[in-house]
């Protein structure tokens, strides 16, 4: 469903993603991990036309999406959940919802949507009404993945869903990224709680420095030890 | 206290196109970043064209749509041709290109018209007045007064009802993000700038008919300082802030022509661009203490 | 290698003055000779131009903050040499009422001009005090907020300035030696600023002004100083603007003369003296141009319609395309004398083994830290410290606090609660004292001062560390050269490149000689190995090592590589969720589950 063939991505003079590929299959949940500063973030948001790639390929269902514009990528059902939410504070959660609804074509069956995940997220059917911006860190990060949702992904790309949360919230999160999974939605995440993201990840990419240093199932990354030696370099 | 009422209808008269202008501004500030100096010469265009249209022999009413038509063009065009190319070059260089982007209007006027003002007929009944209780109130306070209160309970609707205001409204907040959702960015730009110049359009026969149609080519000037000083007073960037600071800066400039000896009345503009300075050291959020929203 | 001591910086004013003024007084000498008295005065306002536009320049060009507002300080040069030369018989008509009894006095025109000067020169410093603290966009609005006060004024204060209408009486003087004397003397001083060492900080702030804080610079100090002086230029122009009509007028200077001053320098460059005197023949001769083609000539075979204004859109279109197409002008950063100058990179430069010894870095110590972001907490309750010349590493996942960490300690943040002690004294509130007692930092963007030199980003520090007080520090760190410097970060070769030119390795290492050249006691590095692979983090940890062996300076890391951190640090702190959850050893860290989990994340709760 997406190729990522040899993809580059500079800032300045700094090689943040230096020619990685990698692949997501339909139906499948794969986690992209790794340390701060490994590229990760930055391959996502090549992906969504956000950073605009020095060199490589992005195909996504057979379509080469790389430099395309973030607007554009979102209709073809490639969609990103940012780093740090990026909720819009001043418009009120059902807002949010409906602005991320305005691309689809059938209005009723956004509006369906709309309903059901008000219901799917009690606390944002509770809050509709109200500003985002008065919402806690877990009930903004329900209205990010809900926002998602709303533009009926065939890819959803999560960035660091868990940062900044409490323990609580966090498994919370997870639940619903497996329930998503559970619906038939492909995901490819970003998490820097390997731990976590492996329990529920189908496979996953192990990146650092730029590169991807290792991938596989949980069972073939292997344990928490062969993981740390990837995390940390060969130094450790 | 008839002279207090009547200085208060004053004050809302001037405050009403202070506030038209002033959104204008913020809205394309809101989006694009962009602080638009040559949002003057949109005024100055829908004046030329109304001028033009009287020439034609065009009625009063045919003149107005045509001119507030011009200044919607002519804001669209500018972003088109002179703007889009700068927008992502830090502030400084967008405001030196609206610098420019003034200049050339304006010498453009001169050239082709002239730079001695004209007049374009106003319908008579805008220079006749209504007397309520003692209080004259002449007919342009009126029409601005009604004017502006419609044009903002419309866009205040377009707002928030729309799909395009909402599109507007979280373009302002976080234009990445917006565009994330599949807000377009070239569609919401371009909207502002419609929107911006269909203010700077109405605004422009709301200051014909208080000037009797005197157009000429530096008309655009006073009224964008103006703006400039109700944003600073709103906060930048903020869409009620500036109406508000509208509203603020036409009481306070009734209140100084009122209340300075009259040897210097003229000094009331230059007391109020030292005010903004204050404003802009001690609270560079504005008055109102609204954050001021930036582009990221 | 670095011309910014003070008899260098005047010596390249000199010669950079002498090869802009010969061409420019020529060619208006020339024009003057050959076109008669409109040629003569035409070529006179040229030069007027000049003064008022490298004037402008002296703070536009090194501080970045463009200002629209400099015409405001000719017009009260220009009025207050009219009220003050002008005959009491014409002031007793015009302004009878002159407030200070002006109207009965008559000054010489050098004496009114001094006196001039000096009212510009208060009226520059107190708009520069509002300036100062302002970036961008307010600055330039506060500045044309200064210029439509001026006008107003002038247009208004009847009783002073005679209102809307001409103030005429001025003693004329045609002659341009005086323009041309007076002009040479703004190039020298223009030319010399950018040179000299106080320039060159303010130009750090241009490119980065926190950084340039960060590293010792008064920034709002050295903007008003230069705020100052090029009112004081501006001032002059008016003032000779003055004397060459022999009458002003509000209206002389308003928006029109704005506008054009801003486009002469945007199309010559406005970070360049060459460039602003460029810009100013250039769109002298466009206006000339297009202001004959608006007044319909006569071309033989056709005469051309009137097109009145015609100059005015030549103005506003070059400015659009400059701004467009190269918003750094013509030259650039680019400067007349670069024609000749050879610059020769020395060998080597190595610190000589009997440096002084006697110094002793003081510790850094952090107590009870905390920081709220509305309502997170950022930072809670961080306590620690960095010996004497230890090295000292601060590792914790993403999100955990360490940037704020870092902002705290190098004086970016104030704490909400806590202490920050360096030796016995605290922490100086105003970020530029805080390199001052030799406490510096890298940041985790890199923040150079991109268009500088290699030379030149070094220079900024050294400057700092040879003018700081000795009573701030204590004792008195080691002094080295800025070639020294750069021999010891391996950089020398690098010297001339523009800092924003280098590799990204080389980016970090000259970031790290920058903080090394002022801080004596601590040095803050934040993420320096961040997107670095193996072969590059090797390098670097010995950039970190030369830095801690140039004067012994402690050094805290804050990294999330763990790795990276116990292979260089003595101890180690790890930070999570704003708190730190283990202090130790490499050893101990390394083996502390604790720090595991904070890493890769735990099992379910």
């Amino acid at each position: 469903m997406l190729q990522i063939d040899s993809l580059v991505v500079r800032y300045g003079g700094i090689q943040a993603v230096q020619g990685i590929s990698l692949e997501v299959q339909e139906g499948e949940l794969v986690a992209l991990l790794g340390p701060n500063g490994a590229g990760k973030s930055s391959t996502l948001n090549a992906c969504v036309g956000l950073v605009k790639p020095a060199s490589g390929r992005i195909v996504f269902e057979g379509r080469e999406v790389q430099g395309m514009k973030p607007e554009d990528v979102v209709r073809l059902g490639l969609v990103l959940t940012p780093e740090g939410r990026r909720i819009l504070t001043g418009l009120t959660v059902r807002e949010n919802l409906l602005l991320a609804g305005a691309i689809r074509k059938d209005r009723k069956a956004m509006l369906a949507d709309l309903d059901r995940l008000l219901e799917r997220f009690p606390i944002l059917g509770e809050r509709a009404g109200l500003a985002a911006g008065t919402l806690s860190g877990g009930e903004a990060q329900q209205l990010a993945i809900a926002r998602s949702l709303m533009c009926a992904p065939r890819l959803l790309l999560l960035d660091e869903p868990t940062l900044g949360l409490a323990p609580k919230v966090v498994d919370q999160v997870f639940g619903i990224v497996e329930e998503l999974r559970a619906e038939g939605i492909t995901v490819l995440m970003v998490e820097q709680n390997a731990v976590r993201a492996l329990e529920i990840a189908d496979r996953a990419y192990v990146m650092r420095t730029g590169v991807i240093v290792g991938q596989g199932t949980a069972e073939e990354l292997g344990d928490a030890e062969g993981l740390i030696s990837s995390y940390l370099g060969a130094g450790s | 206290m008839t002279e207090l009422i009547q200085q208060i209808v004053n004050g809302l008269s001037l405050g009403s196109t202070y506030a038209l202008l002033a959104l204008g501004l913020a809205i394309v500030f809101s989006i694009f970043g962009l602080v638009n100096f040559a949002y003057g010469e949109l005024i100055t265009i829908a004046a030329y064209t109304m001028l033009l249209t009287s020439y034609m022999g065009l009625p009063w009413t045919l003149q107005i749509i045509a001119g507030v038509l011009a200044a919607v063009v002519g804001s669209v065009l500018m972003e088109q041709i002179a703007f889009k190319p700068v927008r992502n070059a830090d502030p400084t260089t967008m405001i030196i290109t609206s610098f420019g982007v003034a200049i050339a209007i304006q010498s453009i006027f001169t050239m082709t018209v002239s730079a001695r003002p004209r007049a374009v007929p106003q319908p008579d009944w805008t220079a006749t007045s209504v007397t309520l209780g003692g209080i004259i109130i002449p007919a342009y306070q009126i029409l601005t007064i009604t004017v502006t209160v419609v044009a903002l309970v419309l866009m205040t609707v377009m707002l928030k009802k729309t799909r395009i205001g909402l599109s507007m409204r979280a373009a302002a907040e976080d234009f990445g993000a917006a565009r994330l959702l599949g807000v377009r960015a070239n569609r919401v730009v371009s909207a502002a700038f419609a929107l911006s110049g269909l203010l700077a359009g109405v605004a422009a026969i709301l200051i014909l008919t208080r000037t009797g149609g005197v157009v000429e080519p530096t008309m655009g000037l006073g009224p964008v300082l103006k703006a400039f000083v109700a944003i600073v007073i709103g906060g930048i960037g903020s869409l009620s802030g500036a109406v508000l600071g509208g509203f603020i800066l036409g009481f306070a400039e009734v209140a100084l022509r009122a209340g300075l000896p009259s040897s210097v009345t003229g000094l009331a503009d230059g007391v109020l661009f030292a005010v903004v300075v204050i404003i802009i050291i001690s609270r560079p959020e504005g008055i109102l203490g609204v954050k001021q929203r930036l582009r990221t | 290698m670095s011309s910014h001591t003070g008899w260098q910086a005047l010596k390249v004013g000199v010669i950079r003055a002498l090869l802009l003024a010969i061409p420019v007084v020529i060619l208006a000498l020339g024009w003057g000779a050959l076109r008669g008295a409109g040629g003569q005065r035409l070529a006179t306002v040229a030069l007027i131009n000049i003064v008022l536009v490298v004037g402008i320049q002296i703070f536009v060009g090194n501080s970045g903050v463009v200002s629209f507002g400099h015409v405001g300080f000719a017009a009260v040069g220009a009025y207050s040499m009219a009220i003050l030369t002008s005959p009491p018989m014409v002031k007793r008509a015009r302004i009878p009422d002159a407030p200070f009894g002006l109207s009965g006095v008559e000054l010489t025109v050098p004496l009114a001009a001094v006196v001039s000067l000096i009212l510009v020169a208060i009226v520059g410093a107190f708009v520069g005090v509002v300036v100062m603290r302002l970036s961008g966009v307010s600055a330039s609005i506060v500045t044309l907020a200064f210029l439509i006060v001026v006008y107003n004024v002038l247009n208004n204060w009847t009783a002073l300035t005679g209102g809307a209408e001409a103030f005429y009486g001025i003693p004329q003087s045609k002659s341009p030696w005086v323009v041309i004397a007076i002009m040479f003397v703004v190039l020298i001083v223009a030319s010399a600023y950018k040179s000299s060492a106080t320039g060159l900080q303010l130009q750090a702030s241009r490119e980065d002004e926190l950084a340039a804080s960060a590293m010792g610079v008064n920034v709002p100090g050295l903007r008003l100083g230069a705020f100052t002086m090029s009112a004081v230029a501006a001032g002059a122009a008016g003032i000779l603007l003055a004397l060459l009509l022999g009458a002003v007028n509000p209206n002389d200077f308003y928006l029109n003369l704005t506008f054009i001053t801003v486009a002469m320098l945007v199309l010559g460059g406005k970070k360049s003296v060459t460039g602003a005197v460029l810009g100013v023949l250039v769109i002298t001769v466009g206006d000339e141009i297009f202001r004959w083609i608006g007044d319909g000539p006569n071309l033989g075979f056709a005469s051309l319609p009137l097109l009145p204004g015609v100059n005015g859109l030549f103005l506003g279109i070059i400015i659009i395309v400059f701004m467009v197409w190269r918003p750094s002008g013509i030259t650039g950063n680019w400067e007349i004398d670069d024609l000749f100058r050879r610059r020769k990179v020395p060998e080597s430069a190595p610190i000589p083994d009997d440096r002084d010894a006697d110094f002793t870095p003081l510790p850094l110590k952090a107590d009870d830290l905390r920081k709220n972001f509305s309502g997170v907490k950022a930072v809670d309750g961080v306590t620690l410290t960095v010996g004497s010349g230890e090295i000292v590493g601060l590792i914790g996942p993403n999100g955990a606090g360490k940037t704020t960490v870092m902002n705290l300690l190098s004086g970016i943040l104030p704490p909400d609660t806590g202490t920050i002690l360096i030796g016995d004294r605290a922490l100086p509130r105003q970020l530029h004292l805080v390199a001052r007692r030799g406490v510096a930092r890298t940041f985790q963007n890199i923040r150079l001062f991109n268009e500088l030199t290699v030379a030149e980003n070094v220079e900024v520090t050294a400057h700092v560390a040879r003018h700081r007080s000795s009573r701030a520090l204590g004792t008195q760190p080691p002094r080295f050269t800025v070639p020294q410097l750069l021999d010891h970060f391996d950089l020398l070769p690098l010297a001339y490149r523009s800092a924003g030119t280098l590799a990204y390795g080389e980016q970090r290492r000259l970031e790290i000689a920058r903080a090394a050249a002022v801080g004596c006691n601590v040095v803050l590095l934040d993420e320096p190995v961040a997107g670095m692979n193996e072969v590059e983090s090797q390098s670097l940890r010995e950039s970190i090592r030369a830095l801690h062996d140039l004067m012994g300076a402690g050094v805290l890391v804050v990294d999330h590589d763990l790795s990276f951190i116990l292979g260089l640090c003595q101890r180690i702190y790890v930070l999570d969720a704003g708190r730190i959850i283990a202090e130790g050893t490499p050893d101990e860290i390394a083996s502390n589950p604790a720090v595991i989990e904070a890493y890769i994340g735990s099992e379910r709760t």
